[in-house]
């Protein structure tokens, strides 16, 4: 298993946090990327809610069933995303940006599909 | 997995990728994410969001300030997209076509003294529909495009 380090480079961090940022809590770049080395490299024996397959290109999907956290990573360790998804029932779409949701009956439905992209 | 092959954003029409968007990039005019946002809806649903909601420049980071003189209605038109008169009150923008160019002659003060003269002006028009000529002080002032 790879070990998080950072976001695959300045630009991708700061085109993130500006898309997922607010939703993590995340307070500014540093945070999110903190937040998001701290998930990844969360021990799996540490939490039972975690689960992180590997795509058949190597790189990791991990999710936290209990919070919700969402995040892949390179196979080099290197930061592709983080974020929490968001059911497009459970918000009203009239005001509720659509590109910060998806349409799958749960959340682990989401993660299993996103692990199994080729 | 969803690839693409245009630097141009389906989802909005934005033309400032320096290369073919991959796997979560994001378009810094609409937070499109990509082969990630497609996977759940259409770009058209996608746009509709992102219109319905003001299309508004999305991007906060230093990578991608604002353009100046950025009009969300133009870059719709980089695929293919003409906004209807809804979606247009809908992202509250009144630019038209390109540049109108007006000569509107001379200002008059209150004794009729000209206190200033225009030869050129770059305007906005707030209907669909340019009148060839428009009136100011009863003196015909003409209209070309550019």
């Amino acid at each position: 298993m790879p070990v998080a380090t950072t976001f695959t480079s300045n630009y991708y961090l700061s085109v993130h946090f500006g898309k997922h940022g607010e939703k993590v809590g995340a307070v500014s770049e540093t945070d999110y990327e903190d937040k998001a080395r701290n998930f990844l490299n969360t021990p799996l024996q540490d939490d039972p809610d975690i689960e992180d397959p590997c795509r058949t290109n190597g790189c990791v999907v991990r999710y936290n069933k209990r919070t919700n956290e969402f995040a892949i990573m390179t196979p080099t360790g290197k930061i592709l995303t983080y974020y929490t998804p968001t059911r497009a029932c459970d918000v009203d779409l009239s005001v509720y940006p659509v590109d910060q949701t998806h349409n799958f009956p749960t959340n682990y439905d989401y993660f299993v599909h996103e692990s199994q992209k080729q | 997995m969803k690839t693409y092959t245009s630097t141009i954003c389906p989802v909005c029409g934005y033309d400032g990728f320096d290369h073919i968007p991959e796997e979560f990039d994001i378009c810094p005019s609409c937070h499109f994410e990509f082969a990630v946002n497609d996977e759940s809806w259409s770009h058209e649903q996608l746009r509709q969001s992102w219109i319905n909601r003001g299309a508004e420049w999305a991007s906060t980071n230093p990578y991608h300030p604002r353009p100046a003189n950025w009009s969300a209605i133009r870059q719709l038109r980089n695929i293919g997209h003409r906004v209807t008169p809804s979606e247009r009150l809908a992202i509250g923008e009144n630019e038209v076509t390109g540049s109108v160019y007006v000569r509107i002659g001379h200002l008059f003060d209150h004794h009729n003294q000209v206190v200033a003269s225009t030869t050129k002006a770059e305007v906005n028009v707030f209907n669909q529909t340019l009148p060839s000529v428009l009136t100011s002080k009863n003196k015909p002032v003409l209209i070309a495009y550019a």
